[in-house]
């Protein structure tokens, strides 16, 4: 990645696109810590988050799901919030609290039924509701969504951007890799688009639809 | 002392060696008891589940990897004090030999890792296996033992546990089919 300069402002829901390998993972990698910087700066709140450890960017603030929904597998869903909850917030939490708020999101992402079951027998849908809910857990005011939509029905897709929408409404900044167009054309405020690293756009969605360059590299094709 | 690396140790008689490393079990026992119960525990089914996500929700893997190594070597570093009296001579070469460092582990995995209790049954069924073998087989008890050994690894992942846990399903399945 080289260049590539933006900035997320509070509460606004931010999309990142572009083809295959132009970097929008490794990008979302570097902000959550998996990935170390070699060169450039990543601020959150004005404080510097480069070089810090991924629980480190966690307690901070910065939360994240992944493409592939990377569960507890053997873990109840419960279990699975529970976990964030008690351990992904800079103040040390009392099991009761964490437990009401695990109960709380399980509710608010609609898996309250199904607490007790393991993550793995969740279908794809409901694993990417509790991708949702266990970032929410760790009460971050930015979120990073690495293609929550991706294999989900268009049913399930139109759920996925109510549930964004709610989110939004709490007030939580929302930066999302989407490939789903329509979705990502109604619900981002703007949308930054990536191409071999490097950002060749950036602006509200119908600016960013009528960008030639865009056209050129990603929505034409 | 000059010139020597090992060290004589005082003998102490088979009772209280006994009743050491009982206690050190039960301790053993208790710690895993206690941890599994506890949010620590959580952290560390949550690691052992998916690394990567265990540290985006805020868990500090490294740390707690290193806390729970320690407490393992507690009770290995226990036994090893009480087992020496019965050596009368330890050196490094035997304090470190590999084959007691890996030996737990492979009573572990013999039993099945994820159950206290797996443990527990896969050192007992493990140290009886080798008496027998030593006793009845001089000669290729190495082979023998490294042959089941393989055996369990290949065709019981979940070890022991894993084949009293599928035997159980078995019956329940059965109960059911009849009703």
């Amino acid at each position: 990645m080289h260049n590539v300069d933006f900035d997320l402002n509070q509460g606004e829901v931010v999309g990142l696109i572009g083809p295959n390998g132009a970097g929008k993972t490794t990008l979302f990698n570097l902000i959550s810590g998996s990935l170390p910087t070699t060169a450039g700066e990543i601020k959150y709140k004005g404080k510097k988050i480069t070089g810090l450890k991924p629980h480190q960017i966690c307690k901070q603030g910065v939360a994240r799901t992944f493409q592939s929904a990377k569960l507890f597998a053997g873990l109840t869903v419960f279990e699975n919030a529970l976990a964030a909850s008690l351990f992904g917030t800079k103040r040390a939490v009392s099991v009761a609290d964490a437990e009401r708020e695990a109960t709380e999101l399980l509710e608010f992402v609609g898996l309250s039924t199904v607490g007790a079951v393991l993550a793995r027998d969740l279908p794809i849908a409901n694993q990417k509701r509790l991708e949702v809910a266990r970032a929410l857990a760790t009460k971050p005011e930015l979120l990073l969504f690495d293609e929550l939509m991706a294999g989900l029905t268009p049913t399930e897709v139109a759920q996925a951007m109510e549930l964004i929408t709610k989110i939004r409404d709490k007030g939580i900044t929302i930066f999302m890799i989407e490939h789903v167009m329509k979705a990502i054309m109604s619900i981002c405020d703007r949308i930054i688009v990536l191409h071999f690293g490097t950002k060749i756009a950036e602006g509200k969605p119908e600016e960013i639809a009528a960008n030639k360059k865009v056209i050129e590299v990603y929505l034409g094709t | 002392m000059t010139g020597t690396v090992g060290r004589w140790v005082v003998i102490v008689d088979h009772t209280t060696v006994y009743y050491v490393i009982l206690v050190i079990f039960v301790m053993a026992l208790l710690t895993t008891y206690l941890i599994r119960r506890s949010r620590f525990g959580l952290a560390l089914r949550s690691i052992g589940e998916y690394e990567e996500s265990a540290a985006h929700i805020g868990i500090n893997v490294t740390a707690l990897k290193t806390i729970t190594f320690a407490i393992s070597a507690f009770f290995m570093g226990a036994a090893g004090a009480i087992m020496a009296t019965r050596w009368t001579y330890i050196d490094p070469h035997i304090a470190f030999n590999p084959l007691f460092s890996f030996l737990p582990v492979l009573m572990a995995i013999f039993g099945g890792t994820g159950q206290p209790y797996g443990a527990v049954l896969g050192a007992a069924v493990f140290a009886y296996l080798e008496e027998i073998l030593t006793t009845k087989f001089p000669y290729y008890y190495m082979l023998l033992f490294g042959i089941i050994l393989i055996v369990v690894i290949l065709f019981l992942p979940n070890g022991l546990v894993g084949l009293v846990q599928k035997w159980r399903k078995g019956g329940l399945n059965r109960q059911n089919a009849n009703t």
